[in-house]
């Protein structure tokens, strides 16, 4: 059980998170949240990078600042922009990584041939990684994530730059994955959180906004989600008097996607639909 | 404009440049103080030449004859103080003074300094000739021709150069240039100090920072990961022009400013107010070479001011080889480090390159034609000391080639990047 | 260890080493090879050294008092005589009756203008017969060699010694001096040529800027090419995590002491297999009386010693390359700082061994300063490695 107990963050003068308090056990977790709320610190500071201000990360119960070498041999860490030597080949690359993260020289050898399999770089396994498009450079750091095997998988932002059907492969690893370890997951791709996660983070303003299963967060926008259309010359003033989600033109008129909370507002031929997560990281960061 | 413009704040603003800038300056100083021993007899002599000119003839000996005496004298009181011994022989009274130094008062130590300065001073004025009279340079050039085994093309060039530069020297004795009063190179070598150490120093340090300068400039969109930004806009791959441009704006700057401040601080310290008229060929600037003491002769009459101006363009000439052959380096190479250090390499090679080539092939003539050369012969310039320098074509030949040189690599340097996948 | 293997491999990746060899290899050609192969280059130098070489092979490492006197009485005469067949030889001196040294030195003090042209006549005539590139000694200069440094610090009068004694700085100088000097009346004089002191002396200050700048060249790079990869986001949240750092420290230092073994066993090949090999017979003489060294010690030590604290000083300088490079973002700030850091090592490093051991400087200067320049580097490294444990890495 990894948490995350009263955490605070700032830089100088300036608060990135407060009183952050998590709990991540089996399963995998959504980090959902606009660029800035503070994600990627978040993930950071799980995986040593930076330290608290105040408040302490615990894994089954003892610091994970304290617990050092023997906490981070159970993390595998694929950060946003993650680095990579351009002259080495994806074996080398893994075969260095797998040392730092103190596997055994023999067993390394077999996991790499495993993941770069499991990746779909077996082909290139020996070739320089300057010559792989985006998509190759974020598979290789996908098996970099899992040469320990790790009891916390953290990925941040994994499936950026990679097509539809690798994403649909890679988001059933992370689920058969998550059987029994931690995945937490910080992405911008709602589908993939919709797809996967069993429970959803959101951050807003430095702080948790909400900490729920999947299926519970469209609770926020039980009965408020209703779909319309309206004629051209009625959508500006449509869009002035109501939250909306989404629109699109339709045979001269515009439909719209839009929130209402309260009945008496609703426009007639206002017509119910149910809430997605897209709706709901629409709505909650509105603001934004 | 505008993009030059921005591109000029980068690098002026650059805490390497400014940082590099303010320590070259500071050892310039350093390097200028080093000889604060001998300011007060250097101003003194400078005070002197304005008493009597420069010119050394009758009419300076009737203005010196009596500034002599009077330091004569003066030594001679001091002696008496010093040693209760009556006075005699100069030679001896300045050694037996000289051995007493330390144990004299400070005004004591001052009227020795200045008493020993002018009878030095009249010993050089004496002994000026000394130096021309059996330096034959013709002669030399036989010899350097025999022990490099210099033949053909090459060959004939220095003899010419030797023979023009022999005839010069008869000039130079007839015309009275080697008759002009200066501080005596055997004692102050304020020539080499000036020409050779200051402005070698401040040469190389215009040249590592014009170089840096240039990769900064040339390479700072990969040194951030901003090229796929930056030539991908309006300018796009023609940027490299401004920055360019502005790189070379900023090397030539360097060593104007350096040696505006240096030789400020110089000429405050060290005054030559009275003596710019003064000769290079003098009898009296003649300067220890090896195991000779040779006196400089150009190529043509020079005064020290018209030398001091000579040498300052040409170290502007240098300075821009030196940044232009950076910029073609810097076009193809986007690693600066690996530049930095080619360029250095291939420094040093152009400094060997000559002398490892046989000598009867015009190739190692030309290859002398470079500016590391022209750097390491710096205080030399324009006179017979090195044999190629005092050539009329010499400068102009380091320009040309270097500039073709780094134009045809910067040409299909420039012509590379612009059709390179990026 | 696979870590620290990969570490190392990174420093002594093929690119800087090619560029290294290159740069060793111009450095030798523009600066060493003088030094090394034009030794000891022609006259009096190349007599310097064979004199030596013959007084040492018939006296051994110094000459005691019974070697001085019979030095004085055998083997100088022998030496003048063959100088006076050597003028006896040469035409020119034969036709002018000039066939001794004596007559020779008589017609260099006369001042009159026939006198003079006769002398310039005269050398003119030895000149011819001296080659360009002496491959073996001059009678003539020979004797030069004995008549103005040999005899000379044989003679050295009481008067002299006195001079230098009172000349010494006060306090335990003074007595340092005062026993060099009994010991030096009972042991003799060290036999060392002037020119393989003074040869050596320029060619290890070449040597130390060779060292200054591989290390530089091998190290100053390394953690901006790190941080640069980027990876290290990854691997500070590895197992390994932090004490990566600690581990790229140690290699730094392991490359820096592997290059400097390189380049110093480079060089000594090169110097015991070039001319320099005749400086094996000096390397037993004691010079501690001739230059008032607080340690006794023998040329050859004093060799082994210059290297020692040069090589310290240099693997300090490894050091400060480490943090160079680690404070510096790019190469352009890694060059701009390093330029003026390698001048000031050169200077400092040539400053501590001009005068290495001497008297005029403190007993245990050149330990301190050695000592300054390993640990004060050392002490910042430390503290830039307790940083990195606790900095934020963003």
């Amino acid at each position: 059980m990894l948490t995350v107990q009263n955490v605070t963050k700032k830089f100088g003068s300036f608060t990135v998170l407060e009183n952050i308090d998590l709990e991540f056990g089996s399963g995998v977790y959504g980090l959902l949240s606009p660029n800035g709320a503070g994600k990627t610190t978040l993930i950071k500071m799980l995986v040593t990078l930076l330290f608290p201000t105040s408040g302490k990360i615990l894994f089954d119960g003892a610091d994970i600042r304290t617990l050092g070498a023997s906490y981070r041999e159970k993390l595998g860490y694929l950060p946003q922009d993650f680095g990579y030597y351009r002259n080495c080949s994806p074996r080398q690359y893994l075969r260095y990584l797998g040392a730092l993260k103190g596997l055994e020289r023999e067993a390394v050898e077999k996991r790499i041939d495993e993941l770069l399999d499991l990746v779909n770089l077996s082909d290139v396994k020996d070739k320089k990684m300057k010559k792989f498009s985006g998509g190759m450079i974020q598979r290789v750091g996908i098996a970099q994530s899992m040469l320990n095997d790790p009891e916390i998988l953290i990925l941040d932002e994994p499936t950026a730059g990679l097509d539809p059907k690798e994403r649909l492969r890679f988001r059933n690893i992370f689920t058969e994955l998550s059987r029994n370890r931690t995945v937490i997951l910080s992405t911008h791709i709602i589908s993939d959180i919709e797809s996967v996660a069993n429970r959803v983070i959101l951050i807003k303003d430095h702080a948790i906004y909400c900490d729920t299963d999947r299926d519970s967060l469209s609770e926020i926008l039980e009965n408020k989600v209703f779909e319309i259309t309206v004629p051209h010359q009625k959508a500006d003033s449509f869009k002035q008097e109501y939250f909306i989600l989404s629109k699109r033109e339709e045979a001269g008129q515009t439909r719209f996607r839009f929130v209402c909370g309260k009945p008496e507002d609703l426009p007639a031929g206002a017509q119910p639909s149910l809430p997605s997560m897209e709706d709901v990281f629409l709505y909650v960061y509105r603001e934004e | 404009m505008d993009i030059f413009r921005q591109q000029m704040k980068r690098i002026l603003g650059a805490s390497f440049f400014l940082g590099l800038l303010a320590a070259f300056l500071a050892f310039d100083l350093y390097l200028i103080s080093s000889r604060s021993n001998m300011r007060r007899e250097i101003n003194l002599i400078n005070d002197v030449a304005g008493r009597t000119g420069v010119r050394i003839d009758a009419e300076f000996e009737e203005k010196f004859g009596p500034i002599l005496k009077k330091h004569t004298t003066d030594l001679g009181d001091l002696f008496r103080q010093v040693t209760g011994g009556a006075s005699g022989d100069t030679a001896v009274m300045l050694k037996q003074i000289a051995q007493r130094y330390y144990t004299l008062s400070g005004e004591q130590q001052g009227r020795f300094r200045d008493d020993s300065a002018i009878l030095q001073l009249d010993g050089a004025i004496k002994g000026r000739n000394a130096y021309y009279e059996g330096y034959d340079i013709t002669a030399a050039g036989k010899m350097w021709l025999k022990q490099g085994r210099v033949t053909g093309a090459p060959a004939r060039f220095i003899s010419r150069n030797c023979t023009e530069l022999q005839s010069r020297m008869a000039q130079i004795k007839s015309d009275g240039e080697k008759d002009t009063l200066f501080f005596p190179g055997t004692v102050y070598g304020m020539h080499g100090f000036l020409y050779g150490t200051l402005f070698g120093a401040i040469i190389m340090e215009s040249a590592v920072l014009g170089v840096l300068v240039m990769f900064f400039a040339v390479n700072f969109e990969f040194m951030h990961g901003t090229q796929n930004l930056a030539y991908t806009s309006r300018r796009g791959r023609h940027l490299p022009a401004d920055q360019f441009r502005a790189a070379m704006l900023v090397g030539m700057f360097v060593p104007i400013f350096l040696i505006a401040a240096a030789l400020s601080v110089f000429f405050a310290n060290y005054h030559f107010s009275n003596v710019w008229d003064s000769f290079v060929s003098s009898g009296m600037n003649a300067e220890p070479h090896g195991m000779q003491v040779v006196p400089y002769i150009t190529l043509r009459p020079m005064t020290t001011g018209e030398y001091l101006r000579a040498n300052i363009g040409l170290v502007l000439v240098l300075q821009a080889v030196f940044c232009l052959l950076a910029f073609s380096v810097a076009i193809y190479c986007r690693n600066n480090y690996v530049g930095f250090l080619g360029y250095a390499l291939g420094w040093m090679m152009s400094v060997n390159l000559p002398s490892v080539l046989p000598w009867n092939t015009v190739l190692p003539l030309i290859l002398t034609a470079n500016p590391v050369i022209a750097w390491v012969d710096c205080g030399n310039w324009l006179t017979q000391i090195d044999i190629f320098d005092a050539s009329p074509w010499y400068f102009p030949a380091i320009f040309l080639l270097g500039a073709s040189l780094a134009a045809i690599a910067a040409f299909f340097g420039v012509r590379r990047f612009r059709r390179a996948d990026l | 260890m696979r870590i620290f293997r990969s570490e190392l491999k990174k420093l002594l990746n093929w690119r800087l080493l090619l560029i290294l060899c290159l740069f060793t290899g111009l450095f030798y050609f523009m600066f060493l090879e003088f030094y090394l192969y034009s030794y000891p280059d022609g006259h009096p130098r190349t007599e310097s050294v064979e004199l030596g070489k013959e007084l040492v092979e018939k006296y051994g490492p110094s000459l005691d008092v019974a070697e001085q006197k019979e030095f004085k009485t055998v083997d100088y005469p022998a030496i003048k005589r063959a100088a006076d067949r050597r003028l006896a030889g040469i035409e020119e001196f034969r036709e002018a009756k000039i066939t001794t040294i004596e007559a020779l030195d008589a017609l260099s003090d006369k001042t009159d203008d026939a006198s003079r042209d006769l002398y310039d006549k005269l050398w003119d005539a030895f000149d011819k017969t001296i080659p360009r590139y002496p491959e073996k000694a001059d009678d003539y200069y020979m004797y030069q060699e004995a008549r103005d440094v040999v005899i000379p610090s044989i003679d050295t009068t009481q008067e002299n010694v006195r001079a230098q004694i009172t000349s010494a700085p006060a306090g335990e100088a003074r007595e340092r001096v005062e026993e060099l000097e009994k010991r030096e009346a009972s042991m003799g004089i060290p036999i060392l040529s002037w020119v393989t002191a003074d040869t050596w002396r320029d060619m290890v200050n070449y040597f130390f800027i060779l060292l200054l700048f591989t290390v530089a060249i091998l190290i100053s790079p390394y953690l901006v090419r790190e941080r640069r990869s980027g990876v290290r986001g990854i691997a500070y949240a590895c197992r390994k995590g932090r004490s990566l750092f600690a581990v790229q420290f140690g290699a730094s230092l392991v490359a820096a002491a592997l290059a400097e073994t390189v380049q110093a066993a480079v060089f000594f090949a090169l110097f015991f297999t070039s001319p320099h090999r005749v400086d094996r017979a000096f390397f037993g003489a004691d010079i501690s009386c001739a230059n008032w060294y607080w340690w006794d010690m023998t040329f050859g030590q004093y060799i082994a010693w210059s290297c020692a604290v040069l090589f310290m000083v240099a693997f300090g300088f490894a050091m400060v390359s480490f943090a160079v490079s680690k404070f510096c973002k790019n190469y352009i700030t890694v060059l701009a700082v390093q330029i003026p850091l390698i001048f000031l090592a050169k200077k400092l490093a040539v400053w501590v061994r001009n005068n290495m051991f001497s008297i005029y400087r403190p007993r245990c200067f050149e330990s301190l300063i050695c000592d300054l320049c390993i640990l004060a580097p050392l002490a910042l490294c430390l503290f830039l490695l307790h940083r990195e444990k606790a900095s934020d890495i963003r």
